[in-house]
């Protein structure tokens, strides 16, 4: 699979100022389609549009949610992360990674609707402190 | 620029993948387990044998 350089600034630029990208992948927005890989009534999950590995996958509530913690309730939370585990197990399944990182995303500088992010690092992957997403 | 870039996969790479991910999602409690862990009949995926 080829990789392909990004720039960053632009993207962050977008993320800060652009639609909710979650809500338009959920409203359909032709410009902002991911493929889909599972979905219940509160909860989505699908393939990241720029992953630095294979199968990264991302999982979110569908409701535009931007606080982890105080947004949710138990039961919220505790649904919301077992999808990410599920998630996570089918990751590993079919990628065999060395490693999963999980991650919670979405914050006031960009990409605020919270979502996780589900990385399957292979053996010779390093880590970007940057981005905290395995390459 | 991350060090090593974003991945580019085709269209069809892409479908493949997200096709392996929804079936192993959907295959759910039904997956292998890892020789360390041993299969949860309550919920999805595998949990780490009891200790002691």
């Amino acid at each position: 699979m080829e990789r392909e350089s990004v720039d960053l600034d632009a993207y962050a630029a977008r993320a800060r100022t652009g639609s909710c990208f979650i809500c338009a992948y959920l409203d359909g927005h032709p410009d902002y389609q991911h493929e889909t890989i599972y979905k219940d009534d509160a909860h989505v999950a699908f393939l990241d549009r720029w992953p630095t590995v294979p199968g990264k996958a991302l999982v979110a509530p569908k409701a535009h949610i931007e606080h982890i913690a105080r947004d949710l309730d138990e039961a919220a939370f505790s649904s919301l992360m077992l999808v990410v585990h599920r998630v996570a197990l089918a990751v590993e399944e079919v990628f065999r990674p060395e490693r999963t990182y999980l991650l919670s995303l979405g914050s006031q500088q960009g990409n605020t609707h919270v979502h996780w992010h589900i990385a399957g690092a292979r053996p010779a992957s390093r880590t970007s402190v940057n981005n905290f997403t395995p390459s | 620029m991350t060090e090593n870039g974003v991945l580019a996969p085709a269209p069809e790479q892409s479908a493949d993948m997200a096709k392996r991910l929804r079936t192993s999602i959907a295959a759910g409690r039904d997956r292998p387990c890892d020789q360390r862990l041993e299969q949860d009949e309550s919920g999805p995926g595998c949990v780490p044998p009891a200790a002691g």
